[in-house]
C-alpha cells in the first residue's frame, strides 16, 4: 500500500493569485480521503499538481515514499502511475469500453483479462462491446473508475465524479465506488465541494480553505470538533454563540454548556450542531425565543428562532412532528457537549 | 484548463511550418528593398502605380456595394420570409462559391465579348463573391432573438421602422466582415481581371514580371499590394472581434414566424430567380453551348484526361503537405496557450492576407536565389499552395481538436502515454473527421489555385486552371470548355461529399 504525503504545496497563478499556500497533508495508504473546499479554494489546482498536469511553484508531492513534485523535479503525467476519474468520466468517445478500460494497461498479454476484472468489479461485467455513448451517466462513471484502477496505480484521483449524476443515482455509485477501492486496497483522493459526500464516503476529510488544509480528520472529527467557526460553517450548519469558558464549562445566553476537555478558558465562540438544541415548555427561568421560521424536510425540520441577548438567530433542528410556528414562544435547552474557540 | 508548456514533438514541426508560412512575407520586403529604399519608393510613387492603385480600389469601390445589396436582401429573403422555396433558394444562391472567378469570366466573356474591362470585371467578381455577405448576414439573422422584434413592434415602431432599428444595426458586424471579405477578394483576384484584361495591381504585378528581366519593381508592387491586403484582414480580425456584442443571450428561443409577402411575392421571387440565373445558370448555359459547339480539333479527351491527371496530383500533394503542415500548428492553437504558440497561429494565418500573386512570386524570388534547382519544379508549387493555404487547414484543424475536451488528453497522459502516444492514441483519431474534412478543402481550392500554378509551374505543365486560362486567353472558348467543366466536375466531388458529411 502507498501512502501519499504532502508537503508546503503552493503554487500562484500571479502576484496576488496565489492558489495553495504551503498545503500539507498527508493519506495513509489503502485509505480514501476527501479534500473538501468550497468552490475556488485550490482543490482542483492542487488535484492538478498531483496528476502531474500543473507544476508547483514550491513543495514536494510524493506516493509510496517516490517523490513526484520536489524542487528539481517534475514526473511527467504518464511516468507517475496515478489514475485520475475525471467529472463526467471523460471517456475516449472512439474507443469501446473495453478498449478505454485497456487503454493504460501496458502488458498484452494481461490486458483482456485485466479488462473483464475491472468491468466486473464496478458491475459492468460483459459491457466491454459497448461504445462510450451507449452508456448511462452513471454507468460511465464505473468505466472510467475501471480504466483508472485497470493499470494499479498508486493512487487514484476522483474529481467531483458524482456531480453530474441525479442524486438517487449517486447514493449507489457513491457505495459502489467505495466498495470497489477498498477491494483493491487503493488510496484514493475524492476532490469534492459537498459535504455530506465527503462526511459520507471517505475516511479521511482534508478541509481546504485559503490555500491550506484547514482540518484533517475522520469525518466524526472534523464534524463534532470544527477547528474554528467557518469550519463549522462549512461542514454542517452552525450553532454559534459568543461565550466565556472556564473549568470545562462555558456561559452563553442559552445557559451554560459543558465544553470537550482540553479546550482553553476565558471568551470566545461556543460551537454547537442544530440537532444539539431541544425544545422545552417555555418558562421565566429557562432560556427561551420567539419562532421566526420553519422549514420542514421531512426526515426532520429546521426552525429558527430569535434569542433574548443574542444577535443572530439560532437554528434548531427537530426530528419529525414540529410542534411550534412563527411566532410562537418556546424554551431551548442544550444537550451534548460543545466546541469552544477562543478569540 | 490546458497545460501551459506545449512538448516539442509539437512544437518544432509547428515551427518549421510557422517559418515556412513567414517566409514569402519576410523575402518580399528584402528583395523589394534590395536596390534601395529609394529605388523602391521611386517604383511605388510612379503615375503606374497609382493608376493600378486607383483601378483595384475602384473595382473594389463598385463589388462591394453591389454584393451587399445582394448578400443582405437574399439573407432575409430566405431566413426571415415566407418565400415560396426559401430552402432552395437558400443553396441555389451560395452555389457561386464553388464558382472560380476565371471560369465565371471565361463565361461572361466568351458570351459578351464587349464586356472586357471594368464592366466585365465588376459583374464577375459580384457575382461570385457576393455569397461571403450572405453567409455571415444569414448567421446573424438566425441569431437574433426574435422577441426583440416583437417587443419592437408591441413598442410601437411598424415592420420598416422595426427592420431599420432593430434588425439591421444587428447584422452590422456580419455584413461588415463580409464586405471585407470581398474587398480582399477584389484586390486580390487574378483570374478574373487577367481574362478581362483590366489592369489592376495584381494583373501590374503579373505583367512587369513577364515584361522586364529586372523584378525588383514587382516586388515593390507586390509590397503595396500586401500592405493593402493586410490593412483589410487586419479590419476584419477586428469587426470578428466585436461581432460578438452583437448578440445577448444564447441563440434563439423559437424560430422566427415568417414575414408574409403577400403582393410582394412575384418580385421577392424574381429578384432571386435573376440572382441565380445570372450567377448560376449563366455560366452553366454558356459552358453547355461551348461544349456542345466543340469539335474533334478542340474535343482532345486524352489531353483533358492528362491534364486533369496532373491537376489531380499536385493538388493531392499540395493538399497532403498542407494538411501536415497544419497539425502540429492546428493542435498547439488549439491546447496550448503561451507568447510562442500565439505567434505560431498568427503566422500560420499569414497566407491569409497574401493574393497568390505575391506569394508566388515570392517564392519565385527565394528559389531563384538560394534553390536553384527547385526554380520551375514541383516541390516549389506545392510549397506555395501550403502557404497559401496553410490558414483554411489550420483552421479545420484548431476546430477539429476543440470538439474534444482536454480532458481526455490529461486522461491518457495519467493512463502511462507520452505526449506524442496521446497524440497518436486519443488527439488526432478524434479530429480526424475535422482534419480530413479540412483537408478535401484545401484539396479543391488546390485544384483551383490560378496565379501561383501560372508562375511556379514546370515549364511544359498544365493543370485545369491554367490550361482554361490559356485558351480563355486567345478567345478559343470552344478549346476552354472541356477544361472549365472538368474543373467544376472534379471540385464538386469532394464539397459534396463534405456537404453529405455534415448533414
Amino acid at each position: 500500500m502507498t501512502d501519499l504525503r504532502i508537503e508546503g504545496l503552493t503554487k500562484a497563478y500571479g502576484p496576488d493569485a496565489t492558489v495553495l499556500d504551503g498545503l500539507d497533508l498527508t493519506v495513509p495508504g489503502g485509505s480514501l480521503a476527501a479534500v473538501l473546499g468550497p468552490s475556488g479554494c485550490g482543490k482542483t489546482t492542487l488535484l492538478r499538481i498531483i496528476a502531474g498536469f500543473l507544476r508547483a511553484d514550491a513543495g514536494t508531492v510524493a506516493v509510496g515514499g517516490r517523490v513526484l513534485t520536489g524542487p528539481g523535479a517534475h514526473v511527467p503525467p504518464e511516468r507517475r502511475r496515478i489514475g485520475i476519474v475525471p467529472q463526467e468520466g471523460a471517456l475516449f468517445p472512439h474507443l469501446s469500453v473495453a478498449r478505454n478500460v485497456a487503454f493504460g494497461v501496458p502488458d498484452r498479454a494481461a490486458r483482456r483479462r485485466r479488462t473483464e476484472e475491472m468491468l466486473e468489479l464496478v458491475g459492468l461485467a460483459g459491457y466491454g462491446g459497448r461504445m462510450p455513448h451507449e452508456l448511462s451517466g452513471g454507468q460511465q462513471q464505473r468505466v472510467a473508475l475501471a480504466r483508472a484502477l485497470a493499470p494499479e496505480p498508486a493512487l487514484v484521483l476522483l474529481d467531483e465524479p458524482f456531480n453530474a449524476l441525479d442524486s438517487a443515482l449517486r447514493t449507489g455509485l457513491r457505495a459502489d465506488v467505495r466498495a470497489a477501492l477498498r477491494a483493491l486496497g487503493a488510496t484514493a483522493l475524492l476532490v469534492t465541494h459537498d459535504q455530506q459526500e465527503a462526511l459520507s464516503v471517505a475516511d479521511l476529510v482534508a478541509v481546504v480553505h485559503d490555500g491550506r488544509v484547514a482540518q484533517c480528520g475522520s469525518p466524526q472529527d472534523v464534524y463534532t470538533r470544527p477547528a474554528d467557526p467557518w469550519l463549522a460553517g462549512f461542514v454542517g450548519d452552525a450553532v454559534l454563540l459568543p461565550g466565556t469558558a472556564g473549568n470545562g464549562t462555558a456561559t452563553t445566553a442559552l445557559g451554560p454548556v459543558k465544553v470537550r476537555s482540553g479546550e482553553t478558558s476565558g471568551r470566545g465562540t461556543v460551537i454547537l450542531r442544530p440537532e444539539q438544541l431541544r425544545l422545552t415548555e417555555p418558562g421565566d427561568t429557562t432560556p427561551g425565543g420567539t419562532v421566526t421560521d420553519v422549514r420542514y424536510y421531512g426526515h426532520d425540520a429546521m426552525i429558527t428562532l430569535t434569542v433574548d441577548g443574542l444577535d443572530e438567530p439560532v437554528d434548531i433542528r427537530v426530528a419529525g412532528h414540529v410542534p411550534l410556528r412563527p411566532g410562537d414562544r418556546t424554551g431551548i435547552h442544550i444537550t451534548g457537549q460543545a466546541t469552544f474557540h477562543q478569540r | 484548463m490546458t497545460s501551459t508548456r506545449a512538448p516539442w514533438v509539437l512544437l518544432g514541426p509547428a515551427c518549421l511550418a510557422g517559418a515556412l508560412a513567414l517566409l514569402p512575407l519576410g523575402y518580399l520586403a528584402v528583395r523589394a528593398l534590395e536596390r534601395g529604399a529609394g529605388f523602391a519608393w521611386s517604383v511605388v510613387t510612379t503615375e503606374t502605380t497609382a493608376l493600378l492603385m486607383g483601378r483595384s480600389l475602384a473595382l473594389a469601390a463598385v463589388v462591394v456595394p453591389a454584393c451587399l445589396l445582394l448578400g443582405i436582401s437574399l439573407a432575409w429573403l430566405t431566413v426571415r420570409t415566407a418565400l415560396p422555396g426559401a430552402r432552395a433558394w437558400a443553396v441555389a444562391v451560395t452555389l457561386p462559391l464553388a464558382v472560380p472567378s476565371y471560369v465565371a469570366a471565361f463565361a461572361w466573356l466568351s458570351a459578351v465579348p464587349g464586356i472586357a474591362g471594368f464592366a466585365g470585371s465588376a459583374v464577375t467578381l459580384t457575382l461570385v463573391s457576393y455569397p461571403y455577405v450572405y453567409l455571415p448576414v444569414t448567421a446573424a439573422l438566425r441569431g437574433i432573438d426574435p422577441a426583440q422584434e416583437e417587443a419592437s413592434r408591441s413598442l410601437g415602431a411598424g415592420p420598416a421602422r422595426t427592420f431599420f432599428r432593430v434588425t439591421l444595426p444587428q447584422l452590422r458586424p456580419a455584413a461588415a466582415g463580409g464586405a471585407l471579405l470581398v474587398a480582399l477578394y477584389a484586390l486580390s483576384d487574378f483570374g478574373a481581371v487577367s481574362l478581362m484584361r483590366y489592369d489592376t495591381f495584381t494583373r501590374g504585378i503579373y505583367t512587369s514580371y513577364q515584361a522586364s528581366f529586372d523584378r525588383t519593381p514587382a516586388a515593390a508592387l507586390s509590397v503595396v499590394l500586401v500592405v493593402m491586403t493586410v490593412a483589410l484582414v487586419a479590419l476584419e480580425t477586428r469587426t470578428r472581434g466585436r461581432r460578438g456584442h452583437a448578440r445577448t443571450g444564447s441563440g434563439t428561443a423559437r424560430p422566427p414566424v415568417p414575414v408574409p409577402l403577400g403582393r410582394t411575392a412575384a418580385p421577392a421571387l424574381a429578384w432571386c430567380g435573376t440572382v441565380v440565373a445570372v450567377a448560376v445558370a449563366f455560366p452553366l448555359a454558356t459552358l453547355a453551348y461551348w461544349l456542345a459547339t466543340g469539335n474533334r480539333s478542340t474535343w482532345d479527351p486524352a489531353g483533358l484526361a492528362n491534364t486533369a491527371g496532373v491537376t489531380l496530383a499536385v493538388a493531392a500533394a499540395g493538399a497532403g503537405l498542407t494538411a501536415a503542415l497544419a497539425l502540429p500548428v492546428g493542435v498547439v492553437a488549439a491546447r496550448h496557450r503561451g507568447r510562442l504558440p500565439d505567434l505560431l497561429e498568427q503566422a500560420a494565418y499569414a497566407g491569409h492576407a497574401l493574393p497568390g500573386i505575391t506569394v508566388a512570386l515570392a517564392m519565385v524570388f527565394f528559389a531563384v536565389r538560394y534553390a536553384a534547382p527547385l526554380y520551375q519544379e514541383l516541390p516549389l508549387l506545392v510549397c506555395a499552395y501550403a502557404v497559401l493555404f496553410l490558414p483554411l487547414a489550420v483552421a479545420a484543424t484548431r476546430a477539429a481538436v476543440l470538439q474534444s475536451p482536454p480532458v481526455l488528453e490529461d486522461v491518457a497522459r495519467s493512463l502511462g502515454r507520452g505526449p506524442l502516444g496521446v497524440l497518436r492514441a486519443v488527439t488526432v483519431p478524434l479530429a480526424a473527421p475535422g482534419v480530413a474534412a479540412g483537408t478535401a478543402l484545401t484539396f479543391v481550392v488546390c485544384m483551383k489555385e490560378l496565379p501561383a500554378t501560372l508562375l511556379l509551374r514546370p515549364t511544359g505543365m498544365d493543370t485545369l486552371a491554367t490550361r482554361l486560362w490559356t485558351e480563355t486567353g486567345v478567345a478559343s472558348y470552344a478549346d476552354a470548355a472541356p477544361y472549365a467543366a472538368a474543373l467544376i466536375l472534379l471540385a464538386a466531388v469532394p464539397s459534396y461529399l463534405l456537404g453529405r458529411q455534415r448533414t
